[in-house]
């Protein structure tokens, strides 16, 4: 498996893992701004840390075609799984705001961070799909 | 219009280059081993500069290399 793809399926798994988290934890606590504000930034450093430990191990393994230049099948896979994800975003952000007339400032907050993760977990599936499957154009 | 799909005789030019592993194809053409075996798997499709650059180190045409079939 090539390093960018291992690289892809650790930014999924962590991605599910830490907002995973955040929501679960989210939808069980008082739901106030400060307790969203909180748990989000604890989801993004649980990310940040399982992103940086599959770096850290990755460059164990020697896998330095993570930090060399993209060959074609790489950014072809990069270049396809930026629309998927920019669908996901624009179908959120209207979503939003439509509930902007009817809902309380914290679930349209906690819905734009939906929209935000949702896109950025189907970006990276993208990726992962692409250099799993691959794509016949 | 009909379906059709590229194919290719990559794993075959190898063999008959003295077993030629894709890590060394994928130097030799500028992308890597994994990129080779996905152009070779059919899971990927190589730009037309790579197309022409596989057919270069086996010294073939591209049609000898790649193929532009009807699917069954």
């Amino acid at each position: 498996m090539v390093a960018r793809e291992r690289f892809a399926w650790i930014d999924l798994i962590g991605m599910i893992l830490a907002y995973g988290f955040f929501f679960i934890a989210f939808l069980q606590s008082e739901r106030t701004p400060l307790t969203l504000v909180i748990l989000f930034a604890i989801a993004t450093a649980i990310r940040l840390a399982i992103i940086a430990g599959g770096l850290l191990t990755l460059s164990a393994e020697g896998r330095a075609e993570l930090w060399g230049k993209p060959d074609e099948r790489d950014r072809a896979v990069t270049r396809r799984s930026g629309p998927a994800a920019y669908y996901v975003l624009l179908l959120a952000m209207i979503a939003i705001v439509f509930m902007a007339f009817y809902c309380d400032g914290i679930t349209v907050a906690t819905a734009g961070l939906a929209g935000l993760v949702a896109a950025d977990i189907v970006r990276s599936a993208a990726t992962v799909a692409g250099y799993r499957w691959g794509w016949r154009d | 219009m009909t379906e059709r799909r590229l194919t290719n005789r990559i794993r075959m030019l190898r063999f008959m280059a003295d077993e030629m592993t894709q890590a060394d194809l994928g130097a030799a053409i500028g992308v890597t081993r994994q990129t080779v075996a996905a152009i070779e798997q059919g899971k990927y499709s190589p730009t037309l500069e790579t197309a022409f650059r596989i057919a270069e180190v086996f010294g073939k045409p591209l049609d000898e290399v790649f193929q532009w079939e009807r699917e069954s």
